[in-house]
């Protein structure tokens, strides 16, 4: 039953993600509040519905977003399947994290570019990874330390383990 | 009665010898001696009294301290609280003056019916340059719409749902705006970036443009009403090899500072696509 505090916090986050995080940019780039969560919550150890919470915030995320939406469920996807191998090979939560924020930065800059390829839009590839992907990258870094601790404990709490 | 007559004289002589040497001491015969009375009991006084002052000073200081550090809060507590006032009002005194704006431009410009909307959001993707505005189908607003300031040219709507609705940028890098130079009256295309830069192409090689130039939209096309500002050219770029000249713009409309907007209600935009030639096998 606790599992389905997914529902509010989903929505709070592509909230907060449309009103604040994409206003506040750095170059191009903006933090992913939706992809931190993701990759913060599907990396934990105890989460066991981490594809019902990636296919519920890439819906949301979508239904704001212009941006195709096979691409931004590819967006979300992607990085919750890594999540789910780097859980069970890596035993730090945190490294774990961080690698599929990584990632999944670079496979926003892959599916944007490949986006913009088939609208026949000049870029430059340099142009979206030094103004687009590394900003982005950055900051989804930089904000990933403080939600660590908050949505792990929200994990503790909706899948409590044996001392509890 | 006689022993009672005795005592009673003896007081009385006692009162008059001591009245007599105060009236002699107040009339200034007993000088130094009144002096140095006058000053042993001035200094015992004043001994007495600041003692008194630092024994009554220690017991009520801290009451005072624990007095002034509430007020001290009870102040800081106020400071902040009008601090927040002022912010409010500063928040609404800008707002008042973008609305007093908009409502200059849509004066000016009758012609139209206008929806202010305010901007709630942006789209989550860096890629797309897309803003959400808090009107929707229940306000009259409709797929194509052209989105306007009182600076000029915002976007167009994309998508609507019943309160709120989705605008495409003009910095979009899949946005293209036909557009003309105001002095030389050339016809051009804007075309957005994913780096939010506006760029003008296809403008002919024989036209004269020159930076500083007003950039306004034409109408061609039918998607935008005409004469609606634009931008400056910034610089021009002029290939011979090529076929047109380019340009970078520099928009009225600071895309980053956009608050509220105009929504043209009564502009229905022409879809030319049934006129567009296809290639048939």
């Amino acid at each position: 039953m606790r599992s389905l505090i997914a529902f509010p916090v989903l929505f709070l986050v592509a909230i907060l993600q449309s009103a604040l995080f994409s206003r506040l940019s750095l170059l191009s780039g903006h933090a992913d509040l939706m992809l931190i969560l993701l990759a913060i919550w599907s990396t934990h150890p105890r989460v066991t519905h981490a594809w019902e919470w990636a296919l519920l915030g890439a819906m949301l995320i979508a239904f704001l977003s212009a941006f195709p939406w096979p691409l931004t469920f590819v967006l979300y996807l992607v990085p919750t399947a890594l999540a789910q191998t780097l859980r069970a090979a890596l035993r730090s939560h945190m490294l774990s994290t961080l690698l599929v924020l990584f990632a999944g930065s670079i496979l926003m800059g892959i599916l944007g570019s490949g986006y913009l390829f088939t609208l026949q839009s000049a870029f430059s590839i340099s142009d979206i990874f030094g103004e687009i992907v590394s900003p982005s990258l950055l900051l989804n870094i930089l904000l990933t330390l403080p939600l660590f601790i908050l949505i792990t404990r929200l994990a503790n709490w909706v899948y409590p383990g044996e001392e509890e | 009665m006689r022993q009672l007559f005795s005592r009673t004289l003896q007081t009385t002589v006692l009162f008059l010898i001591i009245g007599g040497i105060v009236a002699l001491a107040f009339g200034g015969y007993f000088r130094p001696l009144s002096n140095w009375v006058s000053a042993a009991w001035v200094t015992t006084q004043t001994w007495i009294s600041s003692r008194y002052l630092a024994v009554q000073q220690f017991l009520t200081a801290p009451q005072d301290i624990a007095a002034l550090r509430q007020r001290n809060a009870e102040l800081e507590a106020q400071v902040s609280q009008l601090q927040s006032q002022v912010i409010e009002l500063q928040q609404q005194v800008a707002d008042r003056e973008i609305l007093a704006a908009l409502v200059r431009y849509s004066r000016a410009n009758p012609t139209n019916t206008y929806k202010a909307a305010q901007v709630i959001g942006r789209d989550p993707s860096p890629f797309m340059h897309y803003i959400i505005i808090n009107a929707g189908s229940n306000d009259g607003l409709r797929r194509g719409m052209p989105v306007v300031t009182h600076r000029g040219l915002v976007g167009r709507v994309e998508a609507v749902i019943d309160n709120a609705a989705r605008v495409q940028l003009i910095t979009d890098p899949n946005s293209s705006v036909n557009v003309r130079l105001q002095n030389s009256r050339t016809e051009a295309v804007l075309i957005g970036s994913v780096t939010a830069d506006l760029y003008l192409d296809m403008i002919p090689q024989d036209a004269q443009a020159i930076v500083g130039d007003l950039v306004l939209t034409s109408g061609l096309g039918g998607v935008f009403p005409p004469n609606i500002p634009v931008g400056q050219v910034l610089d021009v770029r002029k290939r011979e090899a090529e076929l047109f000249q380019q340009a970078t713009l520099k928009p009225t409309v600071d895309f980053n500072q956009l608050s509220i907007v105009l929504v043209i209600l009564n502009f229905t935009p022409v879809d030319i696509s049934p006129l567009i030639p296809t290639v048939t096998p």
